[in-house]
């Protein structure tokens, strides 16, 4: 059995402060979206709980794009363009395929990489592709006064809120996935053992 | 009201008209339903002649033809002071006795003698209780009236009938519930047409909250699933939600009040009308949020977010089809796995 220290601590309270302020933010995100009688959060408590998430995940994010690029933990990131189409192709077909018939994984953990090819696009299309839009949204809630009235002749305030929606959406599916996605590991806890120890295990 | 009535005799005061019914019922709390409210911003109209404003004065012929003409006089002899008034046996409420001449005068009934609709029954001091029992035919006289002139002065109010024998102030009142119940005829006027928005809302709640007076309370009963429920009773009116919909060529609202349970929640239906409006709504909260709070609380707190702004039901629908395919489809996928997993144990 191998072990490798993959996940640093910060890197591991960074990764649970996103977890807890996603949770709370898709709690209050669809009590907003959804507002009216019902099992949801009254809509009262719900708007400062949900602008506070938001603000402190705005802050989680860029803490990241600020401190990652200049850790060691960047070259995990790092793509591999010529080799990108292949290690995708075999990576997916190993989750379609592969993984019903116990082949071997197609991607070896290391220090040197930890993120399989698809998950580096996963990763990169949440935190450069949507975070962005869904942070910069948010903001545009929040000071809207500052916006113009309209942009493309339409109300500017309804592209922000589209924005936010669909990038909430896209995120929320990002979190599905990645939540099904951790139980396919060595053993279907050994990843989530790995982000709570930062202890990777290689069987 | 059979109850008000038969402790009318011995109290009434005067040898003029019997009590103003319209003013009894609308100072009683009537046991209506329990009232809520919700959304329509847009669709207030800014006529009605089914309310009371404050409108212009009418002619001072007015006052001739109605106050000043055959008894009434001698009926305003008492009916006029200020503080004619008793207090209900049973419900220990002040009802007031007095007709306001001036209000009087700039009503719609202003040209009518207190004897044209108080028929019989006065002479009497007090006056009987089978005075106040007479039977105030107000969709009679209008259909007469109606079909009498022209000029659309006087509305036939058989539609209105119509509705209000749908309406659940009947179901739950009983027939007792009429007209005056909610109208003053002795103030009744339309509001005028080009009357602002925030007064044709007031006016027309004023009727509603005249009985449902819970409903100014901070968290009013039947509403604690309504964000902002004071801003809602300032921009909306009851009856947008609490009305089958009407005609709305029609200039005057539906007067089928539905249950409670029956009325309007979607906030969406009103929410996302336009996303012009919506901006312009969104824009003006958050700027006086941020007047008011400062911009720290204005992120926070942000007052602005219009419940709905971006509700589709079509696309709540795709959204939701497409997660919940997706977990169909991890289900599937760790079904397989687990199959997989026995297999491979099992070989």
């Amino acid at each position: 059995m191998n072990q490798l220290y993959l996940y640093p601590l910060w890197l591991r309270l960074w990764h649970w402060l996103n977890a807890a302020l996603f949770l709370v933010l898709i709690a209050t995100g669809v009590s907003l979206h959804y507002a009216g009688p019902g099992w949801l959060i009254p809509f009262s408590s719900a708007v400062p709980v949900h602008n506070t998430a938001g603000i402190l995940l705005t802050l989680s994010w860029l803490l990241f794009v600020i401190v990652n690029p200049r850790s060691s933990n960047a070259r995990h990131y790092r793509l591999q363009l010529r080799t990108l189409p292949g290690e995708l192709w075999r990576q997916l077909h190993y989750y379609l395929h592969g993984i019903f018939t116990d082949a071997p994984h197609p991607f070896n953990v290391s220090a040197r990489r930890k993120l399989n090819a698809l998950q580096q696009l996963s990763y990169w299309g949440a935190l450069v592709g949507l975070m962005p839009i869904l942070i910069l949204s948010g903001w545009g809630f929040l000071l809207s006064p500052w916006l113009p009235a309209t942009l493309f002749g339409v109300g500017t305030i309804w592209l922000v809120a589209i924005a936010h929606l669909a990038s909430s959406w896209l995120l929320v599916l990002f979190v599905i996935v990645h939540l099904y996605m951790i139980t396919t590991g060595a053993t279907p806890w050994s990843n989530l053992h790995a982000m709570l120890t930062g202890w990777h295990t290689e069987p | 009201m059979s109850l008000l009535r038969q402790s009318l005799l011995p109290l009434l005061l005067t040898l003029s008209l019997a009590a103003p019914i319209g003013a009894v019922g609308a100072d009683l709390a009537w046991p209506g339903p329990t009232a809520s409210l919700t959304t329509n911003p847009v669709a207030a109209p800014v006529e009605d002649p089914g309310v009371t404003g404050t409108a212009a004065a009418a002619p001072a012929d007015h006052v001739v033809a109605g106050l000043a003409r055959d008894d009434s006089p001698a009926c305003m002899r008492c009916h006029r002071i200020v503080n004619l008034a008793y207090r209900d046996q049973d419900t220990a409420a002040v009802v007031d006795l007095r007709i306001a001449a001036d209000d009087y005068a700039r009503s719609v009934h202003a040209g009518l003698a207190c004897g044209d609709c108080h028929a019989r029954g006065y002479r009497h001091y007090p006056h009987r209780v089978s005075s106040a029992d007479e039977d105030l035919d107000c969709t009679g006289c209008h259909r007469e009236q109606a079909g009498r002139e022209t000029g659309g002065k006087v509305r036939d109010l058989d539609s209105i009938a119509a509705e209000f024998r749908q309406s659940v102030h009947l179901e739950v009142a009983g027939p007792g519930f009429s007209c005056d119940a909610c109208h003053d005829v002795h103030r009744f006027q339309p509001l005028p047409r080009d009357v602002g928005i925030d007064t044709a809302v007031r006016t027309h709640n004023g009727v509603c909250l005249q009985c449902h007076q819970d409903q100014t309370l901070d968290q009013p009963p039947g509403h604690d699933w309504l964000p902002r429920p004071e801003r809602h009773r300032q921009a909306v009116r009851c009856i947008d939600c609490h009305a089958a919909p009407g005609d709305p060529q029609r200039q005057y609202p539906s007067h089928q009040v539905l249950p409670a349970a029956a009325s309007a929640r979607d906030c969406v239906t009103c929410h996302r009308r336009s996303s012009t409006l919506l901006n312009q709504l969104y824009t003006y909260r958050s700027q006086q949020a941020l007047r008011a709070s400062g911009w720290l609380n204005q992120a926070l707190y942000n007052d602005a977010y219009i419940v709905g702004m971006t509700r589709s039901p079509t696309l709540d629908r795709i959204s939701l089809i497409i997660i919940a395919l997706l977990l169909a489809g991890i289900a599937a996928h760790a079904s397989g796995r687990y199959h997989a997993y026995r297999r491979q144990r099992q070989a």
